[in-house]
């Protein structure tokens, strides 16, 4: 009941001196305004990420060689058609990939492309969800046939026809000291995260039968594998029953190295949040400067109305009543700018993230942690002049011109 | 209902102790009208403050409806400056910016009344005091006396046993000054409420029951008005 009435009174005394009150809430609103914006950015970047993820990291794992093992990796130590078929058999494995990459220089016309290009099996896509923007992906047929095909990304379609309808066309491959046609039966869509893509730049890939890579490269052995296990399975537990089979074929487990695309992305994700907090951080000094600018404004209020403050001490508002009404109205001033800078915050972090097409996320913790930093701010700066406020002697302040 | 004993207050003023008060007595019945005389200097305004309840003595004895005020902590002080007595300055003292019902609402705000409740008391008190029609006036659109009518209003709205009036018509010209006396002699016959009123006007002390003279800290007289009693000099 007091309470409402204090807290009519303050609001009361913001609202006069709007002026005054709109420039003291700045500081607050730009600290909570950055810190909101950079928040919102930082989930987006992660939820972009986790979406990427979740379309083509999710239970995969990728074996390659350990160059950096006790010994040399020997040509015997590659995968060899034998060992694919045998991790292909593991029960938990939807499917297991070999590939060979080089990079190669495409040609059409005059024009040129430098691309890292993958032989692989027509299983590819299980390990690999593959997007197709025009054509179809390598078929049994394909690899068996070992024909000239290959299929390129959407960006390398544009820079080579200007278009992304390309099937049909054909392109001359360089690799060292060999040139051969190819005839692109299909064109991959670039990837929805806007992130991966930035991440690309001007990079290009393509994919080619394995069987004629094989030939090309003049190798019968494979120096990586990408595996994808099933769902709700224990990815590190796959990567160990790989290493054991391999144990088994006389192999030694030391010369392979597994990387869970989990554990790489939830490391990129733990990175991207720190750096988001630690920006978030910086910002968040701002806020000590609007506190700041709050408690200087609220020293001016208590000196300007040591009268008042007279007044009401003669009339029976006791220490407790006047701290509460000095302290409530900082309180209330910054409040109003943490959620002014909210809005402003929000809003221009959801323009932000729309114009670079990110996902825009709502973060409930960003807006109950903005609250609250804004509440503490308040009491933090104000206590000190409302203290100043209840402490003066009734006698003195009414005399006060 | 006031009986104060052996009051004594002093000041330190760096290392000189100045002493305001020195050793008074006084018994103030309930009903009395009391003028308080003296120069400036003589001590009673610090008297004033002390049975206002804003400041405390150094040493002796205050008490106020059988309340010994002296020990009391500063809440209990703003509880006792809040129920039992109501003030009216020289300078009227209302919030700016605030109009004369939430003025004189402010009082029992303290008191955790009941807005309707306060509201009707209000517009009780302001009407009591001739001013119901300009209960939604600030301050500022206010004649001197019209303030000072305010302010008793105030003062009087949460019945209080005394009233302590500080130079209340030293602002105000003749007439409205007059009004303003006019306003405390009916409280104090109809309402019975204790006045006490400190003024340096001959003519204004002399519209009250009894005046009591303070000099460099002590009190040199203690008259009856009319009757020309001498009450007991301590």
């Amino acid at each position: 009941m007091v309470l409402y009435e204090i807290f009519k009174v303050s609001i009361q005394n913001i609202w006069v001196n709007k002026m005054r009150s709109s420039l003291t809430m700045l500081g607050l609103i730009i600290g909570i305004m950055s810190v909101v914006i950079i928040t919102t950015l930082g989930n987006a970047a992660q939820a972009d990420m986790s979406g990427a993820f979740q379309e083509h990291g999710k239970g995969k794992l990728t074996v390659r060689m350990n160059y950096n093992a006790d010994r040399p990796v020997y040509y015997r130590d590659l995968f060899s058609d034998a060992d694919v078929e045998s991790i292909d058999h593991i029960e938990d494995i939807v499917a297991a990939a070999p590939d060979i990459s080089r990079w190669v220089d495409l040609k059409y016309g005059d024009k040129n492309l430098r691309m890292d290009l993958y032989g692989v099996n027509h299983n590819y896509d299980l390990v690999d969800h593959i997007d197709l923007l025009q054509g179809r992906f390598l078929t049994e047929s394909d690899i068996l046939g070992r024909r000239n095909v290959i299929v390129i990304d959407e960006r390398a379609a544009q820079h080579l026809f200007g278009t992304v309808e390309a099937i049909g066309e054909t392109v001359s491959m360089a690799s060292g000291y060999q040139t051969i046609d190819l005839m692109i039966i299909g064109v991959t869509k670039m990837s929805d995260s806007v992130i991966a893509n930035m991440a690309m730049g001007n990079y290009n890939y393509g994919y080619m039968p394995i069987s004629l890579a094989t030939r090309l490269f003049n190798l019968e052995r494979y120096p990586r594998l990408t595996v994808q296990a099933i769902e709700a399975v224990n990815v590190d537990g796959v990567g160990e029953q790989i290493l054991n089979l391999l144990e088994r074929k006389n192999k030694d487990r030391d010369i392979y190295r597994i990387n869970n695309m989990e554990t790489e992305f939830n490391q990129l994700n733990q990175g991207l949040g720190f750096l988001t907090t630690t920006i978030s951080g910086i910002a968040a000094i701002s806020l000590l400067v609007g506190g700041i600018g709050i408690m200087n404004i609220m020293l001016v209020s208590v000196t300007e109305r040591t009268r008042e403050i007279g007044i009401r001490k003669a009339i029976g508002a006791n220490r407790g009543t006047i701290l509460l009404q000095f302290l409530l109205e900082a309180v209330i001033l910054s409040f109003m700018g943490g959620l002014l800078g909210l809005l402003f915050g929000s809003g221009i972090g959801y323009s932000i993230v729309k114009l670079i097409k990110l996902p825009f996320i709502i973060s409930v913790d960003g807006i109950i942690i903005a609250f609250i930093f804004s509440v503490v701010v308040g009491v933090i700066f104000g206590v000190y002049p409302a203290n100043k406020a209840s402490k003066l002697d009734p006698i003195e302040a009414l005399r006060y011109e | 209902m006031i009986d104060i004993k052996k009051l004594t207050k002093t000041y330190k003023n760096g290392s000189i102790a100045v002493t305001a008060l020195k050793d008074v007595n006084l018994r103030i019945e309930k009903g009395e009208f009391i003028g308080i005389m003296g120069p400036s200097g003589s001590g009673k305004s610090t008297f004033m403050n002390i049975i206002g309840c804003l400041d405390r003595p150094t040493s002796g004895i205050y008490i106020l409806d059988d309340k010994p005020i002296a020990k009391m902590t500063d809440n209990e002080l703003a509880e006792v400056r809040n129920s039992k007595i109501g003030f009216v300055f020289q300078s009227f003292n209302l919030l700016p910016r605030t109009s004369a019902l939430k003025n004189v609402e402010l009082p029992m705000i303290y008191a955790k009344m009941s807005s309707k409740e306060r509201r009707r008391r209000a517009l009780e008190a302001l009407d009591w005091v001739g001013l119901g029609d300009r209960t939604h006036h600030n301050p500022n659109e206010l004649s001197g006396g019209q303030k000072q009518r305010v302010a008793i209003a105030r003062a009087l709205v949460n019945k209080p046993s005394i009233i302590l009036a500080d130079e209340p018509t030293g602002n105000l010209d003749t007439k409205s000054g007059n009004e303003v006396m006019e306003i405390f002699m009916r409280l104090n016959k109809e309402e019975g409420v204790t006045v006490i009123l400190v003024t340096h006007e001959a003519d204004i002390a002399q519209m009250t029951e009894r005046v009591v003279t303070f000099r460099d800290g002590v009190i040199v007289s203690d008259e009856l008005n009319n009757r020309g009693e001498l009450n007991s000099v301590d």
